[in-house]
Parts: structure tokens; C-alpha cells; sequence
């Protein structure tokens, strides 16, 4: 009997695969190439799919959720804190509010809007001559454990006259669950000097499914990397940036951090800005293997956009234009969808987040 | 039949009703073995569905399967039986009665979802443990040839976490197929995306 398959099972069983061994499999025979393809964006082929199948294992597909203040109006449970609440995150319809003036962290239920949730002050106590200061959040829901996950990043700011660094130390504080007290806090791998260079970049975090993704720089002498932390198991990974010889010097591109399906990816576009500018999106598709950074597609100049935001789950990206409106830009077509939602008044925060049903 | 009036006394209570749930269909493999398989099962295969929807065919005579051996067809039915079981362990979506009953059956439909969806993993998991590469293959031909989607997927999908971490020529050999390409050309492809080779199981 001849151990011979058919090209429809071939099919079948390639279409399961990840982008790497699919990008391997190229190799095997000339019908194996066609059938995969390259990473671009353009047709429907196996590795476009692979890379836009969601790696998550999670039940419940990631929509869009945009917020978009006109003016800033506290809802009724808020008022009297005070101009300092901003929206940190959101993870299946609640919203993760930060107070900068206070400190203080919120988890709110827009749909109850009674509820309201107070996170436990940081753990950490710093030295003395020493002042806390919170670098980032962290918000979702991790499907394994069926709970939901606040995750924040503590630094401290070393008031000291005589100090060498002005940073001193970076905390991690994992919250499993709205009860108060079960906080637990870890030791991060790196120092504040990680933290430094946040103004720089236009999204330098991002969390997505139980990963918390952000910009770092190790050693000052901008040897970028991504981290990520793995709210689940609790694990840090670091992974290069594409060499500058291939996306260009970090002062003369702009880079904005997302994720898609699961895959960390970047949007490159110049900083000094001409009349139109035409962006590049890159995927990583081995965290840690910097030659595994797959440039995806181009958005031509002839879009006017001013800012990309983060895909949605079919490819699709969602932009800011000029005007300060939404757009949602398909690049197996080409084509945009103008959302009419307006951006400008005081920013929007546009982040995927699932809804349970 | 409640009354004594036993004139056609039936050895097989089941089947007083014309087409009840006891029927079975006859099926004959290429090795000459001969399955007889509960209806419901058998109807599971896209080949056999449409073969007996074909009005002139009678329903006694064994139905021909030369493409699938003995011991395939036997391991393809235990997988649809297997797997018709557990979907009749969600209660199917009622239309009518839309009432507050429906609110508490959508709780039990949950839990009970939940639940054959963890048998369906264990079960899968256990169902190739033991099989190896040459064996799936003739579980594939036997799927493809039958025409059953879901076991075709399961198989496929199980291939596919069995080769995702092995060698271009691993690949070939299991999918049958030779490489066409020169040297030159292979290795200017190998090129192409080089981290992709990097770290695969030794053959």
C-alpha cells in the first residue's frame, strides 16, 4: 500500500501548523511552497493564516473595545477623586482605572456601576530617602485559572542627594483574585533603567492574554529588548529588536508595540513626519529569536493616517488618521473602513479585550 | 401489547417499530471482513449517508469498503461511536419554551458542555497514544475515503502536533512525498528563513 496523501489531507494537516514549522516545511517539495506561501499579507495562504489563527487557547474571541472621552466627566462612583483617573486597561468589560494623583487602582463594572473595587496599597514598602512611584499595570482575565489577574510594576525613586542612580529598584505585584491581601510580589530580573525610556516611544507596554509585553532597555546604551512576563506561570522572557540596519535607527523611527494573535508585532514608521508617511508592520515569530522578526506589510503613503492603534483578530488594523478618526485598515484588500468615532477630544485608549458571553 | 395475543412473537423487542434504533448496516472490508454497525454510527460516514439515501438500494445487502482494512474500519467506528456519545451529552438547543426554565437549563447546558468537552479531550488523547505514523496514515486514508470530517480533523490535527517540531525530511517521508527540488534551489530556500531550521528534533 502506498503511504502516499492526498493533497486535500496535506492541506488539512499544514493548515494546523505554527508560522516556524510552516516556514520550515517550505523546504519539502515545490507543491509544499506554493501551498505555504510567504508571510505578506496579500493571499490567503497557509502561513497568512497560521499567523492570524489564534494561538490562545481561550474560548471567547478578542473584540475591540475603544474608549474615547470628550471631556472628562468621573462617573458617579468616582467623584471627588480628582482629576488623576485615567483608564489603565480593560479585560472583559471591566475597566482597570488608575488615579495618578492618589496611587490607587480600581476595578470597575461600567454595567454595574455601583461595584467598585479598591486594589490593596503596593506590598512594597521602599528604604527610607526613597519614593514609590508605580511604572506600569497589567490587567486580564487568565482562562486556566479562571480569575482574573492585576499585575503592577513598582519603582522607587531614590530621593537621596548622595545617590548614583535615581532609580533604585523594580518591583512586580501579582493580584490573583478582587479579594484583598492576595497579592504576591516578585523580584523582576532587571533594574529601573528598564523603565527609563518609556516617554520615548508611542506604546512601549501592552497586555494581551496573560502576557505583559513592554519596552526595555537592559544596558543603557539602547540594547533594546521586549520583555515579556507571563501572568500565569510567572516567568520572564526577554527577546531582541530587529537590528537598526533593518528598520532603521531609533531616532529617526517611531515604534509602537502590539500584539498579534498571541505573536508580539511592532509598527515602524518615520518620526519626522512629511506630509504622509507610510508605516511597516513586523511580527516576531519566535519570542527571543531575533532573525524569527518577519516584516508583514506596508501601509502605502497614500493612507493618511497619523497613528496605528492594534490589530483586530482577522488581520485588520485599526488606525488613527489625521483628523483624529478611527480607521480600520485591511490589508488582504487594501481597503479602509472609516469608524466615525472621533479620537482627538482626550485620546483614545484602543485595546483588544474579551467579553465573557 | 399489553393484550396475550402473541401472534408474531418477536425474539427482538426493539425492532417491533419499522426503522427504531436497533438497526444496523452491514458493511464489507477490502479484506473481506464483515462489520455490523448500529445505524446511527454508520451514518456518521459521508460514503455509506449517501450511498443509502440512494433509494434504489436495498439496506441488506453489505455495503463494499475497498479502500479501508479490517483493523482501520474497526478502530474508525470505536472513534464515532466514542464521539457520538459524547455529544449526546448536550442536551440539544431547545427553541420552544422560551421561559425562565430556559435561563436554568442554560446553566446545566453550560456545566454539561463543559463536561463532554473534557471527555472529548481525555478521550482523544488516549485514542493515538499508541498508534504509530504508518497506522494514522491508514486512519487518514480511512477518514478521507469515508468521508467522516471530524474524525479527518482530529487525525489532522494530531499529525500536525507530531510533525510541528521535525525535519524537512521527516516531513517528507510522511507525507509521501519527494523533494523536487536541486540542490541550489534547496538550499537558497533554506536561506530564505534560516531561524526556522533551528532547533527541530534529530530524526
Amino acid at each position: 500500500m502506498s503511504s502516499y496523501l492526498p493533497e486535500g489531507v496535506v492541506v488539512n494537516i499544514l493548515s494546523h501548523l505554527p508560522p516556524k514549522s510552516l516556514l520550515r516545511f517550505r523546504c519539502v517539495s515545490k507543491t509544499c511552497l506554493a501551498l505555504i506561501g510567504t508571510p505578506d499579507f496579500v493571499s490567503k495562504n497557509l502561513i497568512n493564516n497560521s499567523i492570524l489563527n489564534a494561538k490562545s487557547q481561550h474560548p471567547h474571541p478578542p473584540f475591540l473595545l475603544v474608549k474615547a472621552r470628550e471631556k472628562f466627566n468621573s462617573p458617579s462612583p468616582f467623584l471627588g477623586l480628582g482629576l488623576g483617573l485615567g483608564i489603565a486597561s480593560s479585560c472583559n468589560g471591566i475597566l482597570c482605572l488608575h488615579d495618578h494623583i492618589q496611587g490607587d487602582v480600581y476595578l470597575w463594572n461600567p454595567t454595574s456601576s455601583l461595584r467598585l473595587r479598591l486594589l490593596p496599597r503596593p506590598i512594597y514598602r521602599p528604604h527610607t530617602k526613597s519614593f514609590l512611584y508605580c511604572a506600569g499595570y497589567g490587567f486580564g482575565f487568565d482562562y486556566m485559572a479562571d480569575d482574573f489577574k492585576v499585575v503592577r510594576f513598582l519603582d522607587t525613586l531614590n530621593t537621596s542627594f548622595m545617590a548614583d542612580t535615581d532609580f533604585v529598584d523594580v518591583k512586580l505585584e501579582v493580584y490573583n483574585s478582587l479579594g484583598p491581601g492576595l497579592g504576591k510580589q516578585l523580584d523582576t530580573p532587571f533594574d529601573s533603567n528598564m523603565f527609563n525610556n518609556f516617554a520615548l516611544y508611542v506604546r512601549t507596554k501592552v497586555y494581551d492574554n496573560g502576557f505583559f509585553y513592554w519596552w526595555a532597555n537592559p544596558n543603557k546604551d539602547y540594547d533594546e529588548r521586549i520583555v515579556s512576563f507571563d501572568c500565569r506561570n510567572e516567568v520572564f522572557r526577554m527577546t531582541p529588536l530587529p537590528d537598526r540596519s533593518v528598520i532603521g535607527h531609533h531616532r529617526e523611527v517611531c515604534r509602537s508595540l502590539m500584539v498579534l494573535n498571541g505573536f508580539v508585532a511592532m509598527s515602524v514608521y518615520p518620526i519626522r513626519r512629511k506630509k504622509k508617511v507610510s508605516f511597516s508592520i513586523w511580527v516576531l515569530l519566535e519570542f527571543g529569536v531575533e532573525e524569527s522578526w518577519t516584516k508583514l506589510f506596508r501601509i502605502g503613503h497614500y493612507f493618511d493616517f497619523g497613528r496605528p492603534l492594534c490589530f483586530c483578530k482577522n488581520g485588520e488594523l485599526f488606525m488613527e488618521n489625521r483628523e483624529g478618526q478611527l480607521v480600520l485598515y485591511d490589508p488582504f484588500t487594501q481597503t479602509t473602513k472609516n469608524l466615525q468615532l472621533s479620537t482627538r477630544s482626550s485620546g483614545v485608549q484602543a485595546q483588544l479585550t474579551n467579553i465573557l458571553s | 401489547m399489553a393484550n396475550g395475543e402473541n401472534q408474531n412473537p418477536n425474539p427482538n423487542p426493539i425492532e417491533a417499530t419499522p426503522g427504531a434504533a436497533a438497526r444496523t448496516i452491514t458493511l464489507k472490508t477490502a479484506d473481506g471482513e464483515i462489520f455490523e454497525v448500529e445505524e446511527a454510527v454508520a451514518m456518521e460516514f459521508g460514503t455509506v449517508k449517501s450511498f443509502f439515501e440512494d433509494d434504489a438500494v436495498s439496506a441488506t445487502k453489505p455495503m463494499p469498503l475497498p479502500n479501508v482494512s479490517g483493523s482501520a474500519l474497526s478502530r474508525v467506528i470505536t472513534y464515532c461511536r466514542r464521539s457520538l456519545e459524547i455529544r449526546s451529552m448536550i442536551p440539544p438547543a431547545t427553541s420552544e419554551d422560551a421561559t425562565a426554565a430556559e435561563a436554568v437549563q442554560g446553566e446545566g447546558d453550560l456545566e454539561a458542555e463543559k463536561a463532554a468537552k473534557q471527555e472529548r479531550k481525555e478521550f482523544e488523547a488516549e485514542f493515538l497514544k499508541d498508534e504509530s505514523n504508518e497506522d494514522v496514515k491508514e486512519l487518514i486514508l480511512a477518514a478521507n475515503y469515508l468521508n467522516i470530517k471530524e474524525l479527518l480533523d482530529f487525525l489532522c490535527r494530531s499529525v500536525a502536533l507530531r510533525i510541528q517540531n521535525k525535519s524537512v525530511e521527516y516531513a517528507r517521508k510522511f507525507f509521501g512525498i519527494e523533494g523536487d527540488y536541486t540542490p541550489e534551489e534547496e538550499a537558497q530556500i533554506r536561506q530564505e528563513y534560516a531561524w526556522a531550521f533551528e532547533g527541530v528534533d534529530e530524526d
